[in-house]
C-alpha cells in the first residue's frame, strides 16, 4: 500500500479489497458452461423432468418388477413396479443397489481376449465373435456337439430359449445347458416331486397364515422371493389381537428373519429336521387330539413313532414343552405355513426336513391355501447343484471343449474344493458374458460383456400368468452387447431354424411373448401393437393363475432318517446368505456400506461366535480366529453374536473364506448342495482387525426407545407439562409427518439403500465407518431385547421435531423449522460448527469430514434434484423435500390440494413390509393422521419434549 | 478504483462467444417467434431447454439456407453433430429454480432475461443473485422459505 493511501478509512479499505475479489471472482467464473442440444428430441423425454421405464430386477430369481426413473437419459433411481404382482412396488436393498452395478467403475468397456501371456487385452466384437462362431461351426462339422456346455443363471423366457436353440444348432443335447442358482432350495423342489408328483417349488401366500414357522428359511431376507414374502407376512402384523400373524424361528442362529420371530426354538445346528419330525409327530399323535387333519395322519404317525419328545430333546435340545407349545399353536391357529429348508438348515438331513415340512403343511390343511403348487412355471428350473460336480469332472476329463458362462459365478459361490477354476484351465475355449473380470472370468479366453438389465430387452416368467418384460431404460454405457443378441446371431450363423426368421433378439422376444399380446381383440394385428405397448408401459402381462390342487402320495417316501445331529463335541459351521450378498461381480458400494441386519458389520466378512464360545476361546469382537474344516483353513475376525447357540460358528455368504471352508457335499436324492454340513475347529491367532460396524450406542438394549405392547394392554405415554421458551411453530398448510410400524419392520435395510440412492448420500469406506462417520441419513437400529425371541429394529431418521434441539444452537440459521413442519438444513448456509449434531438426541445428523467421492461413472447416478454436499457441511434427512416439492407442483398445476399418498419419500416407497407411512398430518383424512392417534403410537424420546413428527407404532409382544 | 462499491455478484458477465452469430432480435423481434417455440420445455419443466438441431433445421432447410451461418447450423444437423452453445444464464448447483412455476405465476420471460427481442447478442442482464431473487419474491408475496430453492 502506498503512502498516499494511508489515510483510507478501514471501511474504504474493505470496499476496495472486496471489489478486487469481485473482479477476481468474475474472471475465475468466466469459463462458460456448455449446452448440448438434442439432435432430434425424444418425444417421451422432457429435459428437467423424469421419464420412467418399467423393467425387471435380475439380482435374484424372484423377478420383482422395477420402475426405472431416468433423467436426461440416465437411470438415477430404481423403485418397485406397483402393478407387478410379485413386488407390488417394493424392492429390497439389493434391488435398490443394482443401479450401482450399471454404473460400476469395474465394468468392462468392451470385449476382452486373454493373450498368450495370460493377460486380458481389448478385442473387437467382430474378431471375438468370429473366433466363437468358427469354433462352434467346426464343432458342428466334426460332430463334437457333445463337447459344448452352457452354464447359465436361470433364464425363464426368451433368453433361455435362444440358448437351447443354439445348443440344438451345434448338435448338442439340451442337458448340456446347466442352470446355476446357488441358493435354489433343491431339496424343497425335490420333496414336491416325491410327495405330490410336482417337481417344482411351491408358492407361499403368508397373508392368510396366522402362524408361520420357519426352519432356517430366511424368507424375509433372501429365501425364494423375499420382497413378496415380506409383504404377505407383514399383512398380518401390526395388530394387537389374536389375528396377528405369529412367527416361530427354528435354528441355531437367530437370522434377520428370526429377528421378527415371536418364538425361537434354539435347535442345535443340523437338527432342524429332528424338530420338524417331532412337531409332525406331535400333531398327528392321536393323544393330542388335533382335529381336522388329513386322512393320512394315522399312517404318518406310524412312520414317525421314533421321533417322540424325548428323542427330539436329546437330538436337538428343543424341549418337549416347547414342541408342545408350538404344536398346540399350529393345531388351533389355522391356516398356517411352514417354510424350509433354507441355506443354514440345508445339512445332511435337508431332504428329510423338506419332506417333514411339506407333510406338516399337508396334514394341517395348509396346502392349496397358504402353500400352493402349480404356480411355478418351471420354465428354467435350476439344475441340481450336484450337476456342477459332474460338469467339473467332464471338464477335467477333457470332455468339454467350449464352455459358455452366462452370469454363473461358480468360482465365487461354490466351494473351492470342487476345483472349478482348475477344471476351467482344461477347456479349450471359455466364453464369459460377465460384465467385469470376476474370478470365474479370469479363467475365460473371451469375455464378451453383457449389457446391464437396464440396457437390455427380454422377458422373464417367474410365476404362472406373469410375463414380465425387460426393456432398456437407457443406451448402453459401454461397448457392450446383449448376451442373448450375441447368442442369437451365433445361432443364426449356424443355421438354427428357430432363430433365422428374426432380425434381432428384440424381435425374437416380442414374438416369444406374442401369444400373451392377443388381448381382447383376439390377435388382430393393428390392436396387437397397442397391447404390446401397454404391456411395456405396465411392465408385462399380468394374468391371474390358479393353483393346482395336489394329492399326497406316500408311496415314494423313504423311511424317515436323521443322522446330522448327533451330539458331538465339535463345532458346526453355519453359513448364511444375507441381502448384502451378490453372487456375481463386485458388490456395490452402497451394499458394502449398508450394515448387516443382525451384526451391523459393513464392508468385510466376519465369523459369529456366541458369548460363551468367545469367552472360552478368549476372543472379543474384532479378534481374528483361524477356522479349520475338513476342506480348508481360513481366517476371519470375530463378531460376538448373543443370539447364537454355543456349538454353532456362523459365517456369512460372500466371504471367500467360506468357500474354502465348505466341503463339496451333495444330497444323494435331490443333488442339493449341503451347505451346513461341516465341522469346524477354532484357533485364536492373536491378531486383531477393525470391524467397521455401524452402531450409535454401545448399549445392546433399547431401553425405552423401542416400546412393546402386548395384545391385552396398552401403555401410558409421558404427559409433559410446563411452558415453552420458544413459541410453538405454526403449520398453516401442510404438516409433513411419518408413522413407522415397528411390528411390521423386519430390519431389511431396503429403506437405507433407497435413501442413499435418492439423496446422493456419499459412501465413506470402512475406515470412516469404523470411526462412526457413516453418512447414512437413515439407519435401522438393532437391539437385543431381554426376551429370548426376536430382535428389535428401529428405523432412525430425522424426527423433524416441532421443538428441535438442533435449531436454536445453529449460529448461522442453517437449520430451522419450516412452515410445513420440516426441520430444514440449508447446506449453503452451514459453516460446520456441528453444534446441531451435538444437541440432537437422536444422532441423525451427519457431518462431511471429507469431500464426497463418486468415482466415475457412479456420478451419473446422482439425483440432479438434490445438492451434493461438500466437506465441512452438516447434512440430514428432509423427508425427501425434493419429492414433496414435486407433489406440491403437481397439485398446484391441477389447482387442487396434495392428495394423501401422492408424496412418498424413498424409504417409505421401497419398504417391502409397508411399515413406513408418510403424509400430511394437517389432512384429517390422511393415513398418517390416523396412525398418529393409534393406541400403539408414541414418539421416540418424546419425554424430552422434542415433539417429533414421526410416530412409532410399538412392537407387539404377547404376554407369556 | 472504479470497482469500489460494487456488490458481490452484481457484476454481469460479458456475453459469451457462440458457435454461430445467432440473433434473438431476428428470431423473436423481426420474425416475432414466441419464446417457447424454441425453448419448448419452459412451461412444463424446470429447464426451458435450447432448441434441438432438428428444430433449427426444420425452418432453415427452407429459410436463408444460403447464408454461411445458417449453413453451419444445417450442416450440424446433417452430420449429426449438434452445435455446442455457451450458457448465458447459470445458477449455482445448490439453487433449484423452475421455469414451470414462474411461468405459471405469470412472470414474463423478459423480467429475468431482458428484452431479448432487441438483442442481437444474448447476454445476461440480471444479476441472478439471491438478493435479486428475493426482491421479486417479496414484491409478489412468493414463498421465501429456504427450502423453496435450496435442497
Amino acid at each position: 500500500m502506498t503512502e498516499e493511501n494511508s489515510n483510507w478509512s478501514r471501511r474504504t479499505f474493505l470496499k476496495a479489497v472486496s471489489g478486487t475479489a469481485v473482479v477476481a471472482g468474475c474472471s475465475k467464473g468466466s469459463v462458460p458452461h456448455k449446452l448440448y442440444p438434442y439432435l432430434i428430441p425424444q418425444e417421451e423425454i422432457a429435459l428437467g423432468t423424469p421419464a420412467y421405464y418399467r423393467t425387471v430386477c435380475r439380482e435374484c430369481s424372484a423377478g420383482c418388477g422395477v420402475t426405472a426413473k431416468t433423467r436426461e437419459g440416465r437411470v438415477i433411481k430404481l423403485e418397485g413396479n406397483p402393478e407387478d404382482p410379485i413386488g407390488r412396488g417394493a424392492l429390497c436393498a439389493r434391488g435398490q443397489a443394482s443401479v450401482q452395478r450399471l454404473y460400476s467403475p469395474s465394468r468392462l468397456h468392451g470385449p476382452m481376449e486373454r493373450t498368450a501371456t495370460g493377460k486380458f487385452a481389448p478385442v473387437s466384437w467382430e474378431a471375438a465373435l468370429k473366433r466363437v462362431g468358427e469354433t462352434l461351426a467346426s464343432m458342428r462339422q466334426k460332430h463334437e456337439g457333445a463337447k459344448l456346455r452352457i452354464l447359465t443363471r436361470p433364464e425363464p423366457g426368451s433368453a433361455g430359449a435362444v440358448q437351447r436353440s443354439l445348443l440344438a444348432a451345434v448338435g448338442s443335447a439340451s442337458s448340456q445347458r446347466i442352470v446355476f442358482d446357488p441358493l435354489d432350495p433343491a431339496s424343497l423342489r425335490d420333496s414336491g416331486r416325491l410327495l405330490f408328483g410336482r417337481n417344482e417349488l411351491p408358492a407361499f401366500d403368508l397373508s392368510q397364515a396366522r402362524t408361520v414357522v420357519s426352519f432356517g428359511a430366511d424368507f424375509l431376507e433372501t429365501w425364494l422371493s423375499p420382497v413378496e414374502l415380506t409383504r404377505s407376512f407383514s399383512e398380518g402384523r401390526g395388530k394387537t389381537g389374536p389375528e396377528r400373524t405369529r412367527l416361530t424361528w427354528v435354528g441355531p442362529r437367530l437370522s434377520a428373519t428370526g429377528g421378527s420371530a415371536d418364538l425361537w426354538l434354539k435347535a442345535r445346528a443340523g437338527s432342524e429336521a429332528v424338530v420338524a419330525l417331532g412337531l409332525l409327530r406331535w400333531i398327528v399323535d392321536p393323544v393330542n387330539a388335533v382335529t381336522n387333519l388329513a386322512p393320512e395322519a394315522p399312517e404318518l404317525f406310524a412312520r414317525l413313532h421314533a421321533f417322540d419328545g424325548s428323542f427330539v430333546e436329546e437330538h436337538s435340545s428343543v424341549t418337549e414343552s416347547e414342541l408342545e407349545q408350538l404344536g398346540r399353536e399350529l393345531a388351533t391357529r389355522r391356516p398356517s405355513a411352514l417354510l424350509g429348508p433354507g441355506v443354514s438348515s440345508t445339512g445332511r438331513d435337508a431332504a428329510t426336513l423338506a419332506n417333514a415340512v411339506q407333510l406338516t403343511n399337508y396334514v394341517l390343511g395348509n396346502l392349496n391355501t397358504t402353500v400352493s403348487y402349480g404356480l411355478d412355471p418351471a420354465l428354467d428350473p435350476p439344475s441340481a447343484q450336484s450337476a456342477f460336480q459332474a460338469l467339473i469332472a467332464d471338464m477335467n476329463a477333457g470332455k468339454v471343449s467350449v464352455l459358455v458362462l452366462h452370469h454363473a459365478a461358480v468360482a465365487e459361490t461354490l466351494p473351492t474344493q470342487l476345483g472349478f477354476l482348475e477344471a476351467l484351465a482344461k477347456v479349450a475355449l471359455v466364453v464369459s458374458f460377465a460384465d467385469e473380470l470376476d474370478a470365474s472370468s479370469h479363467g475365460a479366453h473371451l469375455v464378451l460383456p453383457d449389457c446391464h438389465p437396464l440396457e437390455s430387452f427380454g422377458d422373464v416368467s417367474v410365476r404362472k400368468g406373469i410375463v414380465a418384460l425387460t426393456q432398456p431404460a437407457m443406451r448402453p454405457l459401454e461397448d457392450t452387447r446383449m448376451a442373448s443378441e450375441v447368442l442369437l446371431q451365433l445361432g443364426k450363423s449356424l443355421g438354427a431354424a428357430e432363430l433365422t426368421p428374426f432380425a434381432d433378439f428384440y424381435e425374437y422376444s416380442q414374438s416369444h411373448v406374442a401369444k400373451f399380446a392377443q388381448g381382447p381383440t383376439g390377435g388382430d394385428d393393428t390392436q396387437r401393437g397397442l397391447v404390446q405397448r401397454s404391456a411395456l408401459e405396465r411392465g408385462g402381462y399380468y394374468a391371474k393363475a390358479v393353483h393346482q390342487p395336489v394329492r399326497l402320495n406316500l408311496g415314494g417316501l423313504p423311511p424317515f432318517q436323521v443322522g446330522g445331529s448327533e451330539r458331538k463335541d465339535s463345532l458346526a459351521l453355519v453359513p448364511f446368505p444375507t441381502v448384502r450378498y451378490q453372487s456375481t461381480g463386485t458388490a456395490s458400494p452402497w451394499l458394502q456400506e449398508t450394515p448387516d441386519v443382525t451384526s451391523s458389520v459393513t464392508w468385510r466378512p466376519w465369523v459369529e461366535l456366541s458369548i460363551l464360545r468367545a469367552k472360552a476361546l478368549g476372543v472379543q469382537t474384532g479378534d481374528v480366529v483361524e477356522l479349520k474344516t475338513e476342506s480348508g483353513v481360513a481366517e476371519l475376525p470375530v463378531y460376538i453374536y448373543p443370539k447364537l447357540r454355543d456349538e454353532a460358528v456362523a459365517v456369512p455368504f460372500g466371504a471367500p473364506a467360506l468357500l474354502a471352508l465348505m466341503p463339496a457335499r451333495f444330497d444323494g436324492a435331490s443333488g442339493a448342495m449341503l451347505w451346513a454340513s461341516a465341522e469346524v475347529a477354532l484357533r485364536k491367532t492373536g491378531r486383531r482387525e477393525v470391524l467397521a460396524r455401524i452402531s450409535v450406542t454401545p448399549e445392546p438394549h433399547s431401553g425405552e426407545l423401542v416400546k412393546t405392547v402386548s395384545s391385552s394392554q396398552g401403555f401410558a405415554l409421558p404427559v409433559l407439562t410446563g411452558r415453552e421458551f420458544y413459541p410453538a411453530p405454526e403449520h398453516p398448510v401442510h404438516r409433513w409427518a411419518m408413522a413407522i410400524d415397528l411390528d411390521r419392520c423386519t430390519g431389511c435395510q431396503a429403506c437405507v439403500v433407497a435413501c442413499y440412492a435418492e439423496n446422493n448420500v456419499p459412501v465413506m469406506g470402512p475406515e470412516f465407518v469404523a470411526e462412526g462417520r457413516s453418512m447414512a441419513w437413515l439407519r435401522v437400529q438393532r437391539y437385543f431385547p431381554e426376551e429370548d425371541a426376536g430382535l428389535e429394529f428401529m428405523p432412525m431418521l430425522c424426527q423433524q421435531c416441532g421443538n428441535a434441539p438442533c435449531e436454536p444452537v445453529c449460529p448461522t440459521y442453517a437449520t430451522y423449522h419450516t412452515k410445513e413442519g420440516l426441520n430444514a438444513q440449508v447446506y449453503n448456509r452451514c459453516v460446520g460448527t456441528r453444534y446441531c449434531s451435538n444437541n440432537c438426541p437422536y444422532k441423525v445428523r451427519t457431518f462431511n469430514y471429507k469431500d464426497p467421492v463418486f468415482e466415475s461413472p457412479l456420478n451419473l447416478q446422482l439425483n440432479p434434484d438434490v445438492t451434493v454436499r461438500s466437506k465441512g457441511v452438516m447434512e440430514k434427512c428432509t423427508f425427501c423435500v425434493q419429492r414433496i416439492r414435486v407433489g406440491e407442483n403437481e397439485a398446484k398445476n391441477g389447482n387442487r390440494a396434495v392428495r394423501d399418498g401422492e408424496v412418498v419419500p424413498a424409504c417409505a416407497q421401497t419398504c417391502p413390509g409397508h411399515a413406513i407411512v408418510f403424509g400430511d398430518a394437517n389432512d384429517v383424512t390422511s393415513r398418517v393422521h390416523a396412525l398418529a392417534r393409534d393406541p400403539r403410537g408414541y414418539g421416540a424420546l418424546s419425554e424430552l419434549n422434542t415433539q417429533p413428527a414421526i410416530t412409532y407404532l410399538a412392537r407387539v409382544r404377547e404376554p407369556k | 478504483m472504479g470497482v469500489v462499491g460494487l456488490r458481490c455478484g452484481d457484476a454481469m458477465p460479458p456475453a459469451p462467444s457462440q458457435p454461430v452469430p445467432f440473433s434473438h432480435k431476428t428470431h423473436a423481434g423481426v420474425n416475432q417467434m414466441g419464446c417457447t417455440t424454441c425453448h419448448v420445455y419452459a412451461w412444463h419443466s424446470k429447464t426451458a431447454g435450447i432448441p434441438s438441431a432438428a428444430r433449427c433445421y426444420g425452418c432453415h432447410r427452407f429459410v436463408d439456407s444460403d447464408k454461411p451461418a445458417v449453413q453451419t447450423v444445417n450442416k450440424a444437423f446433417q452430420e449429426g453433430k449438434p452445435l455446442v452453445w455457451n450458457q448465458v444464464y447459470r445458477l449455482p448447483d445448490h439453487v433449484y429454480f423452475t421455469h414451470e412455476r414462474h411461468l405459471a405465476a405469470g412472470v414474463d420471460c423478459q423480467q429475468c432475461h431482458g428484452v431479448v427481442a432487441q438483442m442481437d447478442v444474448m447476454r445476461q442482464v440480471t444479476p441472478l443473485n439471491m438478493g435479486w431473487c428475493l426482491d421479486c419474491h417479496h414484491q409478489r408475496n412468493a414463498p421465501t422459505d429456504c427450502l423453496t430453492c435450496h435442497k
